[in-house]
């Protein structure tokens, strides 16, 4: 039947509904449906396998696609925080060290004697000079933060 | 399960459905496996076509299960889903489409008497003459006699309006009964020497 063709359809519904070709339908329907084709169990038991085969294929994805992410997950934050211990160290004033070293290395003459104690006691002083002396560089760089005082 | 259970039971019984709970899959196909393969062959006529696509089917719904308020929307819902599929299998590659109209392979042809043969013989006419028709109304056909959709399910499933779905019926049934009429009077005419 032609599209938008009412009048057609019309008179096609309206003998549909007439109990004159109703009833002379009515042996050919059931013909139709006693041909109506059925299947064996064997295809339906096959699909039921593959029903549960691919669910189980799709878990097996699923859990690897999770355990790929945990491991890109746990080795990115593991990258982070060893490259953070690196970077955020708070840096020793280098001039006041590398002095007292320097003076320390110079007058070592290689034997112990009395004094050495004498040398040592002076050592000790511009040690703490030096200490006192980066507690303030802490404090003016860091801001006194309780996690970097290495006092 | 009830068929005619309540919105909770077909709710629960979907819940199993998409949790593959053996029990509930089993049920699922014994439900929609046939209806769902026969509409498809209808439209695809190849049996291995069939089984496949009727296969893709269930397996669309479930990897996107949604919920039905009764048992008819989820097999009307199906019936869409096989329908797509087939449309698609049939426009995609209309070469590997079989126009000769063949037996299902697991059909069992048992042995009986010759009233038995001759109705047999009468279903296979009847085939042909439904697999001749042309798509729509072969569809509507299928639809409403092999699986006891109302003319408002088809349109639903097919996407078209109940009067349309009647007309096509009309026109299907019409043509089926003056082609099997003609081949009776032809049969009679050669038995009667005429």
């Amino acid at each position: 039947m032609r599209r938008g063709d009412e009048s057609d359809e019309k008179k096609v519904l309206e003998a549909f509904f007439s109990e004159e070709e109703a009833a002379g339908f009515g042996e050919l329907e059931s013909l139709i449906a006693s041909a109506k084709p059925e299947f064996g169990k064997k295809w339906e038991e096959r699909l039921l396998e593959t029903l549960k085969r691919k669910e189980r294929r799709n878990l097996f994805y699923l859990r690897a696609l999770a355990a790929a992410f945990l491991l890109i997950a746990s080795l990115t934050a593991s990258l982070f925080f060893f490259n953070r211990g690196f970077t955020e160290k708070p840096a020793v004033p280098a001039a006041v060290s590398s002095e007292l070293v320097a003076e320390l290395v110079a007058n070592f003459d290689g034997n112990f004697d009395p004094g050495m104690e004498e040398m040592f006691a002076a050592a000790e002083e511009k040690l703490a000079a030096g200490s006192a002396h980066m507690d303030s560089y802490i404090e003016d760089v860091v801001g006194g933060d309780d996690e970097n005082d290495i006092s | 399960m009830n068929l005619a259970g309540d919105m909770e039971d077909v709710k629960k019984w979907l819940q199993a459905v998409r949790d593959r709970e053996e029990q509930a899959l089993r049920e699922l196909i014994d439900l929609y496996a046939a209806p769902l393969r026969r509409f498809i062959h209808g439209i695809v006529r190849n049996p291995h076509d069939s089984e496949d696509l009727a296969q893709e089917a269930f397996l669309r719904f479930l990897n996107h299960p949604q919920d039905f308020a009764d048992l008819k929307q989820l097999r009307n819902y199906l019936f869409q889903i096989a329908h797509n599929l087939a449309i698609t299998k049939v426009t995609s590659a209309p070469s590997r489409r079989e126009e000769n109209v063949e037996e299902f392979p697991e059909v069992r042809m048992e042995e009986g008497s010759t009233a038995r043969l001759e109705r047999l013989e009468r279903e296979k006419e009847v085939k042909e003459l439904l697999y001749a028709l042309p798509p729509q109304q072969r569809k509507v056909v299928i639809l409403k006699n092999w699986e006891d959709l109302t003319f408002r399910e088809i349109g639903e499933v097919l996407g078209l309006a109940e009067g349309t779905v009647k007309a096509h019926y009309f026109f299907a049934l019409r043509k089926m009964k003056k082609s099997l009429g003609e081949k009776g009077d032809k049969e009679h005419d050669g038995a009667t020497g005429r």
